[in-house]
């Protein structure tokens, strides 16, 4: 992700996003689950990057009234828009392929503190409850006949909604923590598993720590 | 005499906002009972579970649980491991990423090594019907299911005491069946706050009432649990089956 963040020309940021993307289908091939999240993905890049040739300064390739577009702008947007493509699709192969669990203890392994792991973990299992809670408590109101609409019998409805939800999330919250209290929890978390590193985990660590290293050097080399 | 596993005199508990849950207590129960604690909504008898699992400030001038004086030094902390406490909604409870690892949270907190937390696992799962589901999310699981986990994750504290409270609640008849035979198949000394007195008189022996913090009435399952005034002056009916009895 490091080196897809120090590319600088856009021929190599496509041959960085393909092979993101060839990764990405081999830990991941369900396309329902990583396609809609590469929409987002370039729904918001596309907020970044759209002004970008008309803010940066240039050779104009369209003008409209005092809107101008320069070149300059163009490849800019156009190599931030790659680059933040590839490293977000390697982003996405990294989470589909292990779970949240794993990716938490292997951060610690790589000297994540123990409290900022636990915290994660415990944060992103709130997360899913609250989510529950959500639909819910959305299914609760559709059942009484409510429908979201502009007005503000409906924006009360929708701040309440979320000043209760914050309340449930509080009042759970506190369960959870007498709940771990109560099975000796002191601070640390720990697991029966002990985690092994095998041969084809190496392997893969180092293809990975090669290729993106081969291709901002080629970068380097060839784009200057 | 029989040494008594919980021996609580004067106990009483407040909310933050000063309101009282708890108004001096005084409870005694022996080694290996089922004691049934029933009571209608707001009795106090969650706030008696968690302090009886030393999870929240009280104040008493007699609190042994299973030959520890709580009210001594740190003790109060030694008491989760004693008095271990199923929570009311079991999602609470299981937040760890597969059921194996939830149930060994307890056990690894405990400082056991991983071959005796992994022996231990393998009990606790055994007990309650689960190996087959071990590697599962717990979140994932049937309501019945995380009930079942909830309470292996206690069994493999290896705690004197199990508080159990509303273990009951929101279970289908299967699952309500298969959490009454792991019940009574278990011979640790059982506190179970319920409302389902069928349930209670299955499991336990002994009934006490608790209303407004206090203790009502105290005796054999069968005599309160058919004592209609006694019931009806709390908010709460005899069950069917005694009904049927009389």
């Amino acid at each position: 992700m490091l080196c897809m963040a120090f590319l600088k020309t856009p021929t190599f940021a496509v041959v960085g996003f393909g092979a993101s993307l060839i990764l990405l289908v081999g830990t991941w091939p369900d396309l329902g689950w990583w396609l809609p999240r590469i929409c987002w993905i370039v729904i918001s890049l596309l907020v970044f990057i759209l002004p970008t040739p008309f803010l940066t300064p240039g050779e104009t390739i369209f003008e409209w009234g005092i809107i101008k577009a320069s070149k300059e702008g163009l490849e800019t947007s156009l190599l931030i828009f790659l680059r933040g493509l590839a490293i977000s699709t390697l982003a996405l192969a990294l989470i589909g392929s292990s779970t949240i669990y794993d990716l938490v203890r292997g951060a610690n392994g790589l000297g994540l503190p123990s409290k900022i792991g636990s915290i994660f973990w415990l944060g992103f299992r709130h997360l899913d409850l609250l989510s529950h809670e959500f639909k819910r408590m959305r299914i609760a109101l559709r059942a009484r006949g409510y429908k979201i609409k502009p007005g503000f019998g409906s924006y009360k409805t929708i701040a309440w909604l979320s000043a209760n939800m914050l309340v449930r999330a509080l009042d759970r919250s506190e369960h959870v923590g007498l709940a771990i209290k109560a099975r000796g929890f002191h601070g640390v978390f720990t697991s029966i598993e002990t985690p092994k590193t095998t041969l084809h985990e190496l392997g893969f660590f180092f293809a990975m720590l090669l290729l993106p290293s081969l291709l901002l050097i080629l970068d380097f080399w060839l784009g200057n | 005499m029989i040494n008594s596993i919980i021996d609580i005199l004067q106990l009483s508990h407040s909310y933050a906002d000063g309101t009282k849950s708890i108004h001096h207590l005084n409870l005694r129960i022996n080694p290996g009972e089922s004691v049934a604690i029933i009571g209608p909504n707001g009795a106090g008898k969650t706030s008696l579970f968690l302090c009886l699992a030393g999870l929240v400030s009280f104040q008493a001038s007699t609190f042994n649980i299973s030959g520890i004086n709580a009210l001594e030094g740190n003790n109060k902390s030694l008491l989760p491991s004693k008095a271990a406490l199923l929570f009311q909604d079991s999602d609470d409870q299981l937040f760890c990423p597969t059921v194996e690892e939830d149930i060994a949270f307890g056990p690894m907190n405990q400082g056991l090594s991983k071959s005796e937390v992994k022996q231990r696992v393998e009990i606790a799962l055994e007990e309650v019907g689960l190996l087959e589901k071990r590697t599962k999310v717990p979140h994932q699981l049937s309501g019945g299911e995380k009930r079942r986990a909830a309470l292996a994750g206690l069994l493999a504290m290896n705690p004197d005491i199990l508080l159990l409270d509303e273990p009951s609640q929101f279970l289908d008849h299967r699952s309500r069946r298969s959490l009454i035979n792991i019940l009574n198949k278990n011979t640790h000394t059982k506190l179970i706050a319920t409302h389902d007195f069928e349930m209670a008189l299955e499991t336990c022996t002994r009934a006490i009432l608790l209303d407004q913090g206090k203790i009502f009435a105290d005796g054999p399952a069968k005599t309160i649990l058919s004592d209609a005034s006694l019931l009806s002056n709390h908010g709460m009916e005899v069950p069917y089956s005694q009904k049927l009895n009389r």
